[in-house]
């Protein structure tokens, strides 16, 4: 298979350098320096975001957000899953390792 | 040996030093302080060495960025401090002198760490506003709109904008012209006949302006301007990441930037700039124009 590989729940992420970010409005404005392309980010993103700043895994990601907000477990890891693909595919995070088991 | 005569210019807040005539620039202060800028004729080569990026028309080269023009010229940009032009022996001076001002001095502000937006500006005594968009969405026929309602010009083609120490994001005025279509000449109840082309094969005209400034200003708003084909006059300001991708957007000569690798700076002057200012994105119809209210519009909305 061609292309970023899909991101899911055993999958260990972390923000990717060459990004700077700042904050405008009060969202999270980010810049891929190699693009000079402009990404923002809204708050439960940023949330998201900032809990990758070093390796995590997709699934422990997961739960520290089923604690902080009033989500399902499975539409968390759906969606959570989709945006960090997202992120993947246009170079914003690294995938660090799957995760055994 | 020949003294090469040297023509002292003011552009874009650089003293500039010339070989070749630019009859649309500012005259500098002569004898004043070393330039900031020294234009000369020279040879030019063909290709860079360990270029780094390269476009069609274009390598760049560590601090040297090559411009190739067919039948124009080329351009050696170096270090933000010196452009070297080899005309074509047929090309016509007025396309030298247009990438000369144009495409080779957008390299050398970016090497300078300016970052020149594409758009026209404007300004009350107080602050500025800037237009930018596509190629006739009608930039420069707004600037001459507001030119003849009292408003200073402060470009038309490339707004040089720094922050510097204080953070605030100013533009600097570029030269005292107009470049307009000759349909936009008609717009604003001109003549053609009576303005300098601009360029040897485009029906372009150069339109002087009365009301020029010399010392920079700070940008209050930056309008973006889209034509439609239903609705009528439409603006909206935009937020948060949407400001800084319509600005960066519009920079001039963008892939010179990345090209360079200079983004790092242009992020910090990006976001200045959209924190500092209103980015309102402009939608008029394709046909008619509506230039008076257009004008009307956007001179409420900024300097109400």
């Amino acid at each position: 298979m061609n292309g970023p590989a899909a991101v899911k729940l055993n999958t260990i992420v972390v923000q990717t350098k060459n990004l700077l970010t700042s904050d405008l409005d009060g969202e999270t404005v980010m810049m891929n320096l190699n693009k000079a392309a402009y990404y923002g980010l809204d708050s439960t993103a940023q949330r998201i975001w900032n809990l990758i700043a070093s390796p995590r895994r997709v699934a422990d990601l997961c739960d520290q957000l089923i604690a902080e907000y009033a989500v399902e477990r499975a539409s968390c890891e759906q969606e959570v899953c989709a945006f960090l693909s997202e992120l993947n595919q246009e170079g914003l995070i690294q995938i660090v390792a799957e995760a055994g088991g | 040996m020949r003294e090469a005569v040297r023509y002292q210019y003011d552009a874009f807040g650089l003293h500039i030093a010339s070989e070749i005539e630019c009859p649309q620039l500012r005259a500098g202060e002569p004898g004043n302080s070393s330039p900031d800028l020294v234009i000369c004729r020279g040879t030019v080569p063909h290709e860079l060495e360990h270029a780094q990026e390269q476009g069609s028309i274009y390598q760049i080269s560590g601090e040297h960025l090559l411009l190739n023009i067919e039948r124009v010229g080329r351009y050696l940009v170096s270090e933000g401090r010196a452009i070297t032009v080899e005309p074509d022996p047929a090309g016509d001076e007025r396309d030298v002198r247009l990438f000369l001002l144009g495409s080779a001095m957008g390299a050398l502000l970016h090497q300078r760490g300016v970052w020149p937006l594409h758009g026209s500006a404007v300004a009350s005594e107080r602050k500025a506003i800037i237009f930018v968009g596509a190629s006739g969405c009608g930039k420069s026929t707004l600037a001459g709109a507001f030119h003849q309602r009292g408003f200073r010009v402060l470009s038309d083609d490339i707004c040089a904008i720094t922050t510097g120490e204080s953070g605030i994001a100013q533009v600097w005025p570029a030269y005292p012209r107009l470049s307009l279509w000759a349909d936009a000449v008609s717009k604003l109840r001109s003549d053609p006949g009576s303005h300098q082309r601009a360029h040897s094969e485009q029906e372009k005209y150069e339109f002087p302006v009365q009301h020029f400034t010399s010392g920079p200003m700070a940008v209050a708003a930056v309008y973006s301007l889209y034509t439609s084909d239903q609705g009528g006059l439409c603006l909206t300001p935009l937020k948060g990441f949407a400001k800084a991708q319509e600005l960066t957007a519009n920079t001039y000569r963008l892939p010179f930037l990345t090209g360079m690798r200079r983004g790092q700076q242009h992020f910090q002057q990006a976001l200045a700039l959209a924190q500092q200012a209103r980015v309102v994105s402009v939608t008029r119809p394709r046909q008619p124009f509506l230039l008076d209210e257009l004008a009307d519009l956007i001179e409420r909305d900024a300097f109400r």
